[in-house]
């Protein structure tokens, strides 16, 4: 599960701004859930999607990023679209090296 | 009663994540595939640990599983790809899967650390974190 750590507070809808302005049309950016249950999901296909939600860690906000799907498509999805999410927002936040 | 089985393994470098990643599909296929199994799941964690959890029907099918290819190969490679490596096993009434919560609770409390060449410190203490998880609004 790739991790971004970004120096601030980031709020899950700039968060989903960002990621809708930088991933483009091919990819649908959601909000779902509040409070420490809000997380995005970015969907390029029905087969092809990812979670992301927000911790804080003092002045940063740190991005978790699954794969989504059922057991071996999530697997796969943590290769792919998981990855290319979370450079996009080590990109469009100027973030700490990913873990 | 069914067996649940529990893994959480941690790879010593994440430039192994491809050629682990491969082996931990086969595995899970495998497993899910295999007489007596009533279910499998996986779990990639923060800091690259990966967690899998698996329910089977009785002991005996779940030990024909360990000890059947390509599982025992994969099972030979984990002092190659891990710095902690701890499995856990019960019994349940129920055969669902537990969650990711209630399986690191038993791994903390009753899991075997496997023998490594390089293993971290946690590895014998089992002090893991609990695994990160996505929130159910998006699962």
């Amino acid at each position: 599960m790739p991790t971004v750590t970004v120096e601030g507070s980031v709020t899950l809808q700039q968060a989903a701004t960002a990621l809708q302005s930088k991933l483009g049309s091919r990819y649908e950016v959601t909000t779902h859930g509040s409070g420490a249950q809000e997380a995005l999901k970015v969907k390029q296909s029905a087969a092809s999607t990812a979670t992301v939600h927000l911790d804080r860690d003092g002045d940063a906000t740190v991005f978790h990023v699954h794969g989504g799907g059922l057991v071996i498509s999530r697997m796969v999805n943590e290769f792919g679209i998981a990855k290319k999410v979370a450079a996009t927002i080590e990109e469009a936040f100027a973030a700490r090296p990913a873990s | 009663m069914p067996v649940i089985v529990v893994t959480r393994l941690r790879l010593r470098d994440p430039a192994l994540l491809e050629e682990f990643f491969t082996d931990a599909v086969a595995a899970i296929e495998q497993a899910m595939k295999s007489d007596g199994n009533l279910g499998a799941d996986a779990l990639a964690d923060a800091d690259n640990a990966w967690w899998s959890v698996s329910a089977w029907q009785e002991r005996r099918l779940m030990q024909a599983y360990v000890d059947s290819e390509p599982h025992q190969g994969i099972s030979a490679r984990l002092d190659h790809y891990c710095d902690e490596a701890t499995f856990v096993d019960w019994e349940q009434a129920s055969p669902a899967l537990p969650d990711w919560q209630t399986s690191w609770r038993h791994l903390t409390a009753a899991g075997h650390a496997a023998d490594l060449t390089h293993p971290s410190a946690a590895n014998q203490t089992r002090d893991f974190p609990p695994p990160v998880q996505p929130p159910p609004s998006v699962s």
